[in-house]
């Protein structure tokens, strides 16, 4: 027969094994699954660009949208206006993607810093309006920003 | 017009200013009276909240654009169903919504169940004191920061029109039900503040609480189904959940609640759980105003963020703070004297509540900290960052299941102890259950995934439950658990088949094209453009075909709004049994190629069920409650 108090200890000890084992579980896929955002200045600072899962804000710039001659893939420049990145994706883009507007691409750097999009979203303000272009660059950096 | 909807607020406040401490005071002299002015506090502060509501739809439906929120969220020509709903279809607009919300029920609060003596006449004003303290606190917040009732800066001729996206008639029901649920936890605040001020967590305490959950969990249920089906069919995402900020909001006061619902069940039956009933209580609520703080700070990046206005975050932050602290330090203050009588048996139902509550709880408590690990992450690492939905999947899921394991016992588990015989019927299900899995693993060669397990679970439980319904004599309170409990089982096994077998494509079509895709053809007769007031429609006609059945149109669309120049979808939807053939028009790509996303979603239609089912368990419940309270009045 155990005595009470030694149960106790065991019960203890089971509890916190448990609740640290948990924990850690938890945590350690909370960070698996973390996706850091940058914006094209801060990620070219990086050297050697990172390799994980990456969400890449700016603004698509005038004129750059291109499309493959077959399926849906294509190209673009989302830039800061500081730093230039190159765009692919193969999926189709949202509704309120507009070139001179801001958008937000998720995906990873390929070789040559070419940015591969699996997921391409476009920012919108407050009434899911698209931030206006035109001239008002500025305004539009600062709802990316925010 | 517009002044006497503002002034009606300031009135609203002064009333419940009044109401707050007034029928307290009074309530030693004179009890009858306090009671009948805190009824009267309670009716014209709910009138005023209501004039002040019509008034700000009287603006919208005659485009009155004088005001700033008619002028930036309707237009003349918008429908008159969007007219109205366009009243809540904004920032100040829904804080108005969540104030007459609370304020109605308030007035319920006040006006249901007979007086019962001095004692309960001082309870209930106490009860009033925290309801109308917390109207304060909102309408002083609508009064300061998000006034509905602005005047425009420049007076336009013609407003914005309301955002394209939520021009639907599901935003007409989507939000009063979500915000009915929302606002309905402030109940189970006040009585668990009450409740522990006056060591009164009993029995009849969790009696008449339990009712209020029950009807907040029925609008909170249908609230988020209605959202998720709105997801699915008119924004055209392809999906029922997505693990945005904001719908996780909605879902955590919601896995609090179920847990409440069955604790207090306990609390009533049992006199179990009276440290956790309240705890609970309080914190439901306070996850409900971190919702509000989320959605309308705009401190995390959301599909549904409105304002990004940092004083109106401050603000709620602030309050919801000061909530939780009183919530909390009642708590502590009480907490000593609230043990247990007694302990229970595991294989019991209170110990299989017990397990309920444990996982609901941590479900919540980690999607909690997925959904805030953004804000963590800007404060600490100074970085901006999101969480993947693979997180919320990873956690929740695996629990999901083990409270399924422990839901086929649902049926089987009696309360104090569940004899050797009825424990045996579990076991069997379980081991049935394990065949299963397994024989589907080896003969269908499938791969181990949460479909599989999730389907097999689910169907158990409606299995066990169906036992029950065929060996046991039921009552009615058994046929609430069934509902509810199945409801839950069908949707989850909607989930599971929708897992297992969906599948997408995009494909590419010119005039006169045709196409194959599992078993469907596609024809894409022509393209038509159409001018409405508001908007421009694009219409794709496909003529679809199933195998040798007669060629059927479908017609997806894409709208152009042109105050906005907002784009939105319209899905094109063809339902065979339980199966979705799902259409999205995309753009166009050179040389007249149009796009077309396609997706089969078996199954889906069992999600909207079962949430049907889930809500008619809790109101056979609430009704149930009801008719006992009558019968027992009447002895």
């Amino acid at each position: 027969m155990i005595s009470k108090k030694k149960q106790r200890f065991y019960y203890i000890v089971f509890t916190l094994i448990s609740v640290g084992v948990g924990m850690s579980a938890v945590l350690y896929n909370l960070r698996a699954h973390l996706v850091f955002f940058y914006t094209p200045e801060e990620v070219m600072k990086q050297n050697p660009l990172p390799t994980e899962r990456i969400r890449l804000g700016g603004v698509v710039k005038e004129k750059s949208l291109k499309y493959a001659s077959v399926g849906l893939a294509g190209e673009f420049i989302l830039t800061d206006f500081k730093k230039d990145i190159l765009v692919v994706f193969k999926s189709v883009l949202p509704d309120l993607f507009r070139e001179g507007q801001g958008a937000v691409v998720e995906g990873r750097f390929k070789e040559n810093s070419i940015f591969e999009a699996e997921r391409v979203l476009a920012k919108h303000d407050e009434n899911y309006r698209p931030p206006t272009s035109g001239g008002k660059q500025d305004m539009v950096l600062q709802t990316l920003k925010e | 017009m517009n002044e006497f909807g503002e002034s009606a607020l300031y009135a609203a406040m002064v009333i419940m200013v009044i109401n707050s401490v007034g029928p307290l005071l009074l309530v030693k002299k004179q009890a009858y009276f306090a009671l009948q002015l805190g009824r009267l506090g309670a009716i014209s502060s709910f009138m005023l909240v209501t004039f002040a509501f019509a008034t700000l739809i009287y603006a919208f439906l005659i485009s009155d654009f004088s005001l700033q929120i008619v002028a930036s969220h309707s237009h003349s020509k918008t429908p008159l169903l969007y007219k109205i709903s366009g009243v809540w279809g904004n920032h100040e607009g829904s804080m108005i919504l969540w104030v007459w919300a609370l304020a109605l029920y308030t007035l319920l609060m006040q006006l249901r169940s007979r007086v019962e003596g001095p004692t309960f006449i001082k309870t209930r004003l106490k009860l009033l004191s925290v309801q109308s303290g917390l109207s304060i606190g909102f309408l002083i917040y609508i009064l300061m920061l998000a006034n509905p009732f602005m005047p425009a800066i420049n007076i336009l001729h013609e407003g914005q029109d309301l955002n394209a996206i939520l021009q639907d008639p599901a935003l007409a029901i989507h939000p009063p039900l979500l915000y009915l649920g929302y606002v309905g936890f402030s109940v189970p605040y006040s009585f668990s503040i009450v409740g522990l001020l006056e060591n009164k967590i009993t029995p009849s305490w969790a009696r008449s609480l339990r009712r209020w959950v029950l009807m907040s969990w029925i609008f909170l249920t249908l609230g988020i189904a209605t959202g998720s089906f709105w997801a699915y069919y008119e924004l055209g995402w392809g999906g029922y959940w997505f693990w945005d900020p904001v719908e996780n909001a909605a879902l955590m006061p919601w896995l609090l609640a179920t847990a409440l619902i069955h604790s207090l069940l306990v609390l009533e039956k049992r006199g179990l759980f009276k440290f956790w009933g309240p705890l609970l209580g309080i914190t439901s609520f306070i996850l409900c105003l971190i919702g509000t703080y989320l959605v309308r700070s705009g401190v995390i990046s959301s599909v549904h963020s409105f304002a990004t206005d940092p004083t109106r975050g401050a603000f709620i932050l602030g309050f919801t703070a000061l909530i939780c602290s009183v919530g909390i330090g009642f708590f502590i203050y009480r907490a000593p004297k609230l043990a247990s009588p007694h302990s229970f048996h595991l294989l019991s139902r209170e110990g299989g509540i017990t397990i309920n509550n444990f996982l609901l709880t941590i479900m919540a408590g980690l999607i909690l900290l997925g959904t805030l690990s953004p804000l963590f992450g800007e404060f600490w690492l100074t970085r901006k960052l999101v969480v993947g939905p693979e997180y919320f999947q990873l956690m929740v899921i695996p629990l999901t299941f083990v409270m399924m394991i422990f839901m086929i016992g649902g049926p089987v588990f009696v309360w104090v102890h569940t004899t050797r015989k009825q424990l045996s019927r579990w076991l069997n299900l379980l081991i049935l259950g394990s065949i299963l899995i397994l024989g589907a693993l080896g003969i269908g060669s499938c791969q181990l995934s949460f479909g599989i397990v999730g389907l097999v679970l689910a169907g158990l439980i409606l299995l066990s439950s169906f036992m029950e319904l065929k060996f046991q004599k039921l009552n009615l309170n058994s046929y609430a658990m069934l509902f509810a409990h199945s409801g839950m089982a069908i949707a989850i096994m909607g989930m599971s088949i929708l897992n297992l077998g969906s599948s997408k494509t995009t494909i590419f079509l010119r005039q006169g094209e045709t196409v194959n895709y599992q078993g469907y053809t596609f024809y894409l007769r022509e393209i038509k453009t159409y001018k409405m007031p508001t908007y421009e429609a694009r219409q794709a006609y496909l003529e679809v075909k199933q195998g040798q059945e007669k060629p059927q149109l479908m017609v997806p669309e894409k709208r152009l709004y042109q105050s906005s120049h907002a784009l939105t979808t319209e899905v094109a939807l063809k339902h065979h049994w339980l199966t979705d053939l799902y259409i999205v028009l995309g753009g166009v790509l050179p040389r007249k190629r149009w796009i077309f996303e396609i997706a089969i979603y078996p199954g889906i239609q069992l999600l909207w069920v079962g949430a049907l089912l889930m809500a008619l368990g809790g109101c056979i419940s609430l009704m149930l409650s009801f008719l006992r309270q009558k019968k027992t009045t009447k002895v």
